[in-house]
């Protein structure tokens, strides 16, 4: 057994692995890059080591020889499935937390891995895996493998590039904007077609292999819930097999899906399911999963302390038909992003954080963190375990409800909504279940607009004279008017102090900042509030979910008001392109620029018709949200 | 410092039957205030609005700290006089702006366009007397027609003190900032002129001596509004505008700036630093505690219960001269003497009164009146025991006293009376009346009263028989006069007050008024004229 083990990651796996190698007496190295500088991972462990780059594998190796480690643990992304890392690792005499780099060269390339499956007698779906990319070669491929299909960058992992195509025309450019991504993301555009599965289940086994040739299975896990191709939602098991038969019969693919690759370590072989309950191989991730925790809960082992023994050359003692999962256990992913902006990445600062209590919370932050638009906007994993689906699901919404992280935008809401909804309770879910359903307006807004309020009326430091009401009148011609902006809708707020009550939009409020955790009592309703404030910004957490608005000052000098026309960054990124000059005629809907923030495109268009009259953007320059862009005339 | 006891039982009948009594006259004074708000009507505030303008009591309220105070002065001045809508064309209070405490004045621009007719000069003066007095710097909010052309006579000679008051204020270091929204023409384009800091509003303000109709009748120019006073052009050429508003909230945001830019401080002590609590007892029981008729007296302490903080007061002298009460508190943290009537004044008690304002001068102590005397004692015995020369030490003591002094109307407020206990021609810093109170000389009764014996003497001393209907009709004419004249509605008409205040807000009215005081030093004095002992 190592008795030093260095993380190669960050965030939330990063905290997570430490924790195991902690309890299991082994001395913990971290690595952290500048930007990362005193974030929580750096701190959890013994010791870290500043590296300029996760990617940096020289810079990591070295570290881990410097600090006296015996192996390396890659964690998730990064460098988890480089097989010329685990090489580099070995080669520098250090234990490698995974499998082989030739599982992981195999299983690293989709179109290589399609191959050695169907060898192996693997069930894989139609589809076009061959080293030919040209285009008239992928086009033809894509009249044989037939509509509707996904493209899927080789390289590739995270559901970056993936785009499913309905028709023949659409192939083309679906096609150049992901080998697009792609090159960028993975340094290779090759692409995998693969017949797509409507209302597909994603389902996925967690094997065990060690260095003595035995390999189990630790069951399956369904992960159907997802967005942009990447799963919010994951449960273990899963409720989509009609019959055992055909849930054996995934174990028995899984299995020889390792097998074939004399797998090493803990890996995850996925596979899509259609609604009869016929699974299909769609990869096998060399290395632990996020949602590794699920099976976790439900097999009553620790997989990081599985990888660890497997990678010291430990046998495993396990005997499969003994190997049965208790209970239903569910995870649900908190993301900094906003669910109705195409789920785009949000960032900034997590000024308030107060996981909930009494379920497993796997999280890399802390109140004050900072979410960076460079790195993985996942906030935490929250993990329910319960007797049955039922339990689980109440549980962990009841965990997202009392929940609480404010200072960047979540999904949190997101994630509560489908955990209430009827069919996900009834199990009919599927990888499209969230472009099939639509979540409702948020109510929230109407009682955050009221805690908004009452909070920056409460905070508001008493005057000269603090015995007295504030706002005192003896001939009163209004109530104090607030404005606060959410969305692109301004909304008036009236205040009235009463000294023992506030009255705000008619409503009779009491709220005791002195008290925590901080309730509000809206017309003799009392409930749990949650307000945090970052300048204008006042981020509210009610009972009904939580709403971001933002006050209008009551006075703007002239000359800071944004000139009319002008077009802001929606959020902070960086410039990936600008389409026009100054002069430019351009029409309603026009893609003007394009910003990127964590790999995702986001373009910012012309709002009317009109002529370009200043570019303030420049491509490569990162932007903060709110920067003005480009300036348009009518 | 004791918590006064209370004897106020709100469940019984008299305290219910009185709250329903003051209950109906705060309905009144809401209609009044009511009218006040409204300026000059629907018509004019929606012609107002329609121009793109912020209805004056807006401006005021936008220019204010939404989380400060406004004392609103005098807001029924001129009600009911010759026709005129309460409030005199002008807005003007007490507040807070960017945290210091200021005095606000805004032409109430849709009541006759914002002209000034004679009670308007008087409420500007008194409001002007204000700032002086307490030294707090004036924002003026000028959107005006100028002098009431037809009754020009009643205000062209003493309207000319406000220009000098401008500038006496400037002398003493007290800044004003003057905000042009619309017009200020003629003597009104002094008003800019004179203020230590001037706004214009673009394309709105126009301030000239003379508007083109004057000076084609004066030299048969031709003259353009805008270059001949509008805000651009004061700004760039004639540089009577230190400031150029983009916008009605420009000028408001320019003007909350200059305040902030000067750093005011204030003059006086302050209150105390700590905790303050409010009342023991709800000053709401001060609705029940005064009686529905006048002549039914109420006592002065429970009025100061529900006054000081904590109901606390330490009583000066409570044996001797019972009948005017006596003695230390705070009020919101200010540190005040107390002087409360507890019935008729006789000697005892107009000495030890003139004895406490005395001790309240050397110790610099602010002092409050809480008024409600039907006069002083009268009758031989009294007078061979020297009430006048008494009375008089009171005068003196309250005439000369340089603390600063609010007088609060709780009732009656007759006789010399009124003058002992601070009245308005006593000069207290601020005064306001309770919706009960009653002014006058004397009592309708003891008037009417008088008169009977007079007549009766006389007609006697002629030999004649008294017209007993005749007499009965004058007594009733003058008794229904003098009724109306000393109501609390018509005296705060008549500017003898700064305001009718509901008695439950009294201890907040009270507090302001300290606060505003300290703006100025707080000092007492050890000179007096001469006592008669």
């Amino acid at each position: 057994m190592i008795d030093a083990l260095l993380i190669a990651n960050r965030g939330e796996i990063a905290i997570r692995v430490a924790k195991t190698a902690q309890r299991m007496g082994i001395r913990t190295v971290g690595v952290y890059t500048p930007a990362d500088r005193g974030q929580l991972h750096a701190r959890v462990v013994d010791v870290a080591v500043e590296i300029d780059d996760y990617l940096n594998a020289t810079a990591i190796v070295a570290a881990a020889v410097r600090t006296d480690s015996r192996g390396v643990h890659p964690g998730v992304g990064f460098l988890a499935e480089r097989a010329d890392f685990a090489q580099a690792v070995m080669d520098a005499g250090l234990v490698w937390v995974g499998p082989s780099p030739q599982a992981i060269e195999s299983m690293g390339s989709k179109a290589e891995a399609r191959r050695r499956m169907m060898e192996a007698g693997v069930r894989v779906l139609p589809g076009y895996d061959h080293p030919d990319q040209t285009a008239q070669a992928l086009l033809r491929a894509a009249q044989e493998v037939g509509f509707p299909l996904i493209i899927k960058p080789s390289a590739g992992g995270g559901g970056k590039g993936m785009a499913v195509v309905d028709t023949l025309s659409d192939f083309e450019p679906a096609l150049a904007s992901a080998r697009r991504v792609a090159a960028a993301a993975f340094g290779d555009d090759a692409m995998v077609l693969e017949r797509f599965v409507p209302h597909a289940r994603h389902i996925e086994v967690q094997v065990l292999g060690d260095r003595h040739g035995a390999c189990v299975h630790l069951h399956e896990r369904e992960c159907s819930i997802q967005r942009r191709h990447q799963k919010i939602i994951e449960e273990a098991p899963s409720c989509a097999f009609p019959s055992q038969a055909q849930r054996d019969r995934l174990f028995e693919d899984a299995i020889k899906a390792a097998e074939a690759v004399s797998y090493e370590g803990a890996g995850t072989v996925e596979f899509v399911v259609d609604g009869e309950g016929n699974a299909h191989f769609l990869e096998m991730n060399t290395r632990l999963q996020v949602e590794h925790p699920v099976t976790e809960a439900v097999m009553g082992l620790d997989l990081v302390e599985w990888q660890i023994r497997i990678a010291c050359g430990e046998a495993l003692p396990f005997d499969q038909d003994k190997l049965q999962p208790c209970g239903w256990a569910m995870e649900a992913r908190l993301y900094a992003e906003q669910p109705d902006a195409g789920h785009a990445p949000s960032s900034g600062t997590l000024g308030w954080w107060v996981p909930p209590s009494g379920v497993r919370v796997d999280s890399g932050v802390e109140q004050g963190s900072i979410v960076s638009s460079s790195y993985d906007p996942m906030l935490a994993k929250v993990v329910a375990h319960g007797e049955t689906r039922a339990e689980a699901t109440r549980r962990l919404r009841h965990a997202l409800d009392s929940l609480e992280a404010l200072g960047v935008h979540t999904n949190r809401d997101e994630l509560r909504w489908i955990l209430a909804h009827p069919e996900y309770a009834s199990g009919s879910i599927h990888t499209g279940f969230l472009n099939e359903h639509d979540r409702p307006p948020s109510q929230a807004v109407s009682v955050a607009l009221v805690a908004a309020a009452a909070d920056d009326w409460l905070r508001r430091p008493a005057g000269p004279m603090p015995g007295l009401v504030k706002n005192w009148r003896n001939n009163r011609s209004r109530a104090v008017e607030m404005q606060f902006v959410h969305g692109s809708e301004t909304h008036a707020v009236s205040l009235l102090d009463e000294g023992s009550h506030l009255v705000i939009n008619g409503h009779r409020v009491r709220m005791d900042l002195q008290i925590e955790p901080l309730r509000i009592e809206i017309d003799g309703r009392l409930f749990p509030v949650a307000v945090h404030r970052t300048g204008n910004n006042c981020w509210v957490k009610t009972d009904a979910g939580d709403a971001l608005l933002s006050a209008v000052p009551r006075f703007v000098a002239p000359d800071s008001k944004a000139p009319p026309g002008a077009l802001t960054a929606p959020l902070g990124g960086a410039i990936v392109r600008v389409n026009v000059e100054v002069g430019d005629r351009v029409e309603a809907g026009q893609e003007l620029v394009v910003l990127e923030a964590m790999k995702m495109e986001q373009s910012v268009t012309a709002p009317a018709d009109g002529v370009v009259a200043a570019v303030h953007a420049q491509a490569g320059h990162r932007v903060d949200m709110g920067t003005v862009l480009i300036v348009m005339e009518q | 410092m004791n918590r006064l006891p209370t004897n106020v039982d709100p469940n019984s009948a008299v305290f219910r039957d009185n709250a329903e009594a003051m209950q109906a006259a705060l309905e009144q004074l809401d209609r009044d205030l009511e009218r006040a708000r409204a300026g000059g009507g629907e018509k004019y505030r929606k012609r107002h609005l329609d121009r793109g303008k912020l209805l004056p009591r807006e401006r005021v309220e936008r220019l204010l700290d939404d989380d400060g105070w406004f004392l609103e002065l005098c807001p029924l001045a001129a009600m009911e006089l010759d026709g005129r809508a309460p409030g005199a064309g002008v807005i003007g209070g007490v507040g807070v702006v960017e945290g210091v405490e200021v005095m606000i004045t805004a032409s109430e621009a849709t009541l006759q366009g914002g002209a000034i007719h004679e009670y308007g000069v008087k409420k500007s003066q008194r409001l002007s007397e204000i700032a002086l007095q307490n030294r707090l710097p004036v924002l003026s909010l000028i959107e005006s027609a100028g002098a009431d052309l037809p009754n020009q006579a009643d205000i062209f000679v003493p309207g000319g003190r406000g220009f000098r008051d401008l500038t006496e204020r400037s002398k003493a270091h007290i800044p004003t900032i003057c905000m042009v929204f619309g017009s200020s023409t003629a003597g009104g384009a002094y008003l800019p002129g004179m203020s230590d800091y001037t706004v214009m509003v673009k394309d709105a303000a126009q301030v000239f001596l003379a508007g083109p109709p004057l000076v084609k009748m004066a030299t048969g120019e031709i003259a353009d509004e805008e270059a001949l006073g509008g805000a651009e052009m004061h700004a760039r050429i004639s540089g009577l505008a230190d400031y150029l508003a983009e916008d009605e909230m420009d000028a408001l945001r320019i003007g909350r700036e200059i305040v902030r830019s000067i750093g005011w401080e204030k003059q006086g002590l302050g209150p105390e630093a700590g905790t303050i609590d409010p009342p023991a007892y709800d000053p709401a029981e001060l609705h029940g505690l005064v009686s529905r008729d006048p002549k039914v007296p109420f006592p002065a302490r429970e009025v100061i219960a529900r006054v000081t903080d904590g109901s606390r007061f330490h009583e000066f002298k409570p044996l001797y001269g019972p009948t005017l009460v006596t003695g230390y508190a705070r009020i919101h943290g200010f540190k005040v003497g107390i002087i409360a009537n507890d019935g008729v004044l006789f000697g005892p008690s107009a000495e030890k009164g003139a004895q406490f304002i005395a001790l309240c001068n050397q110790r610099h102590i602010p002092i409050v009146f809480l008024q409600n005397i039907t006069g002083f004692m009268v009758g031989t015995a009294v007078e061979q025991a020297g009430i006048t020369r008494a009375g008089a030490k009171m005068i003196n003591a309250v005439s000369n006293s340089t603390v600063p002094h609010v007088t609060i109307m709780t009732g009656m407020s007759y006789g010399a009376g009124n003058y002992a206990m601070c009245g308005r021609a006593y000069g207290p810093r601020f005064l306001f009346a309770w919706p009960n109170h009653r002014i006058a000389v004397m009592g309708s009764e003891q008037l009417t009263g008088v008169l009977d014996i007079i007549k009766r003497s006389s007609a006697a001393k002629r030999g004649v028989a008294v017209n007993e209907e005749e007499l009965a009709m004058m007594k009733m004419v003058l008794g229904t006069k003098v009724e109306r004249e000393s109501h609390a509605r018509y005296a705060t008409a008549r500017l003898w007050d700064d305001g009718i205040i509901d008695p439950a807000s009294t201890r907040d009215v009270i507090g302001i008024a300290l606060s505003a005081a300290h703006s100025a030093p707080v000092q007492g004095t050890n000179s007096w004229g001469v006592f008669r002992h």
